[in-house]
């Protein structure tokens, strides 16, 4: 069977154990473009107006997902990754939001509910009902289970050493360290991002994105807050923000926040708080909100004010 | 030290009965009711497009502490919706502002057990009453029994609200539902607990005894929504009334004692939490806020033949974004039309109106014609 994922919102997380799954089932995967004007355009002609803008390019995905040759389209349905947590609301409807969707023949979706609340019992079992969608044997279903959790090691190893695809995060001599505050649906999505990696770059800037923090290090930092976190993706970007703002590792930080992101209006005002409680110098945060009315030149604008002046910065503290 | 919590509907009425059989009556000062003035001061200090309901709450905050309150007591939450994160940005801002205060959390018992099962629900309910017993000086016993001997009373408020709501449209004389009804909430206020059957007989029959005529023609329309903006009639431009007004009889889907327990034998909205997870399959299987019931109670007003169903929400609020997408398929799928009304603090009453009014001419208008194919 031809297997189509949309290249949106949770493909940057989980992608590789989907593809190194289904294709040891022998599936093919098959996903969607890169987010590009087009995709764009029938996104938000689709979406409701009060989606973030990387739901609305997962409409723009399943629309293009309709014009390529594939059976069924895969839309996990992740409800909690660990113990007495969420993720998005968005994200514990998306296959609802799938299809209601005004799209005109689009193929069956099927989906998987990922759901750690309570434990990885019932996680466990919905892999093996998901893989026997595909076959009947359950060790090929715990034999691709384990290439698929080697394959999104591999994943999360190389994001963890800052290697996306051709493109490295690490400088050799960088004249500042900037910590990039996001999900990793709006970073590493060029087009939403509006290229903010490769323009961090250019500056000679060595960037540190949220996956590159260890998960103890980030439940030490959020065990300082008055109350646990229940969104898991939401404590991830917060965990790596205050990590690096207490231990003094970057010179300044980016929140890139996607309007009307629920959770990061909160997890925005704690952040802003905690850093500014510091008790050695602050960390400059500079918010930079996205959304499709957004431009590329203005962005290009603030960070180079930014990072100018984290430069400055840097001179007269050192002096 | 003083204390309060904040403003939402009739909520006062509820917690003054429960505050008074703790003996705090003295400490507690009654919320003040939303202003223009609360709302832009919430406004101004708080996150650009967090949901409307934390606005507002911060604005009465900081207009209660500039009246001398130390303490503020505010629930929390276990998500997935923004809610439970309220008391923890509410104290950044508060603190941010210099203002030198306490807020008491109190996080609901499934957020706070260890454990699976009958263990999380013992050790969460024990754990629930840590911050009461600190604030009031009784012990767990002594909580229970104040808060089960309460219960009747917020429930009977909760009932006559009902009642009103589906008769109000039918009084002669403009006004006098509402009149019987603040006496009827007054009258329950002050009876004592003891005396509560006799208190809702006679407030009920308060409510009965107002000249009707139930001849008149009215449009039967089901409310559903975000949680305080279906409550609070500061932000909803006192819809229910304008609409009894307009000859419609309302039912709405969020109660504060179906809130609190939301999986009741007998939920005041008609559907508990566990028959709303049922009926809203195979639309949306799991969700947070109050978009299930959304969809559950939409099927269910269809399916008793209501005219229309108006959903309200603040803007950006998550769970009901994703109950707008789903909704429409609803609407046509059941043949019932569906107002979505997205309120935000820029919203204009006039603008509400008009779409308001569009609205019922378009369903009274559909029941026309389908009584007419009816008859033929």
């Amino acid at each position: 069977m031809k297997i189509g994922i949309p290249k949106a919102l949770i493909y940057y997380k989980y992608f590789p154990f989907a593809k190194a799954f289904l294709e040891e089932l022998g599936q093919e995967v098959i996903t969607s473009q890169d987010t590009q004007a087009k995709i764009a355009e029938e996104a938000l002609e689709i979406a409701e107006a009060d989606f973030c803008i990387p739901l609305k390019m997962f409409y723009g995905h399943l629309a293009d997902l309709k014009n390529k040759d594939i059976d069924k389209i895969l839309i996990p349905r992740i409800i909690s990754v660990e113990r007495n947590a969420y993720t998005c609301p968005k994200l514990l409807g998306l296959p609802d939001l799938a299809r209601s969707a005004d799209i005109e023949s689009l193929p069956e979706i099927i989906e998987i509910e990922i759901n750690q609340y309570k434990g990885k019992w019932k996680y466990f079992e919905s892999i093996f009902e998901f893989g026997r969608k595909f076959t009947k044997s359950n060790l090929r279903i715990a034999k691709a289970y384990v290439k698929g959790a080697m394959a999104l090691r591999k994943y999360h190893g190389d994001l963890r050493k800052g290697k996306i695809g051709n493109l490295n995060l690490h400088p050799d001599n960088p004249e500042l360290d900037i910590g990039i505050v996001s999900h990793s649906y709006n970073v590493l999505d060029e087009y939403i991002s509006m290229d903010i990696l490769k323009k961090l770059k250019k500056k000679n800037v060595d960037i540190k994105i949220p996956e590159m923090v260890d998960h103890k290090e980030i439940k030490k930092q959020t065990k300082t807050l008055g109350k646990k976190l229940f969104w898991s993706f939401e404590e991830e970007i917060l965990g790596a923000g205050l990590y690096w703002a207490r231990n003094n590792l970057v010179d300044g930080l980016i929140y890139v926040i996607a309007f009307p992101c629920g959770p990061d209006s909160f997890i925005q005002t704690i952040i802003e708080y905690e850093v500014s409680q510091l008790k050695n110098l602050s960390i400059p945060i500079m918010p930079f909100v996205i959304d499709e009315h957004s431009s590329p030149v203005g962005q290009d604008t603030s960070i180079e004010a930014f990072t100018d002046m984290l430069k400055k910065r840097k001179q007269v503290m050192n002096q | 030290m003083k204390f309060t919590h904040p403003s939402m509907g009739n909520i006062t009425y509820l917690t003054h009965t429960l505050i008074e059989s703790w003996g705090l009556a003295d400490d507690f000062v009654p919320p003040a009711p939303y202003s223009e003035k609360s709302l832009k001061d919430g406004i101004a200090v708080s996150p650009e497009w967090a949901c409307l309901p934390l606005k507002a709450t911060i604005g009465n905050f900081i207009e209660m502490i500039n009246k001398g309150v130390k303490k503020l007591i505010m629930f929390g939450g276990r998500g997935p919706c923004r809610f439970g994160y309220y008391a923890l940005v509410q104290d950044i801002i508060l603190k941010r502002e210099g203002h030198k205060v306490e807020i008491v959390v109190l996080e609901p018992p499934s957020a706070l057990g260890i454990g699976t099962g009958w263990l999380k629900k013992v050790t969460g309910l024990w754990q629930f009453f840590k911050p009461i017993k600190r604030l009031t000086g009784l012990n767990r016993y002594q909580l229970v029994r104040s808060i089960l001997k309460c219960w009747p009373k917020a429930v009977a408020f909760d009932e006559m609200e009902r009642e009103v709501l589906k008769v109000r449209c039918y009084e002669i004389e403009k006004g006098s539902t509402n009149k019987a009804w603040e006496k009827a909430r007054k009258l329950l206020k002050e009876m004592p607990l003891e005396k509560i059957k006799e208190a809702r007989e006679e407030a009920f029959k308060l409510i009965a005894e107002v000249p009707k005529d139930f001849s008149k023609p009215v449009l039967r329309i089901g409310f559903i929504g975000e949680f305080f903006i279906l409550l609070e009639p500061f932000f909803n431009f006192d819809i229910e009334n304008w609409l009894s007004l307009h000859g419609v009889s309302v039912e709405r889907g969020v109660y504060i004692t179906d809130w609190l327990n939301q999986n009741r034998k007998d939920p005041i909205s008609g559907l508990n939490r566990k028959q709303c997870l049922k009926m809203a399959q195979p639309e949306l299987s799991f969700s947070g806020g109050e978009s299930l019931q959304d969809i559950s109670h939409t099927k269910h007003y269809a399916e008793r033949g209501f005219d229309g169903v108006i959903h309200l929400f603040p803007f950006t609020c998550m769970p009901d974004t994703i109950a707008k997408c789903i909704l429409p398929g609803i609407s046509r799928k059941y043949g019932i039309p569906i107002l979505h009304l997205i309120i935000d603090e820029q919203t204009a009453r006039a603008g509400v109106q008009t779409r308001l009014e569009a609205f019922l001419d378009l369903a009274r208008k559909k029941k026309e014609v389908r009584e007419k194919c009816m008859v033929s």
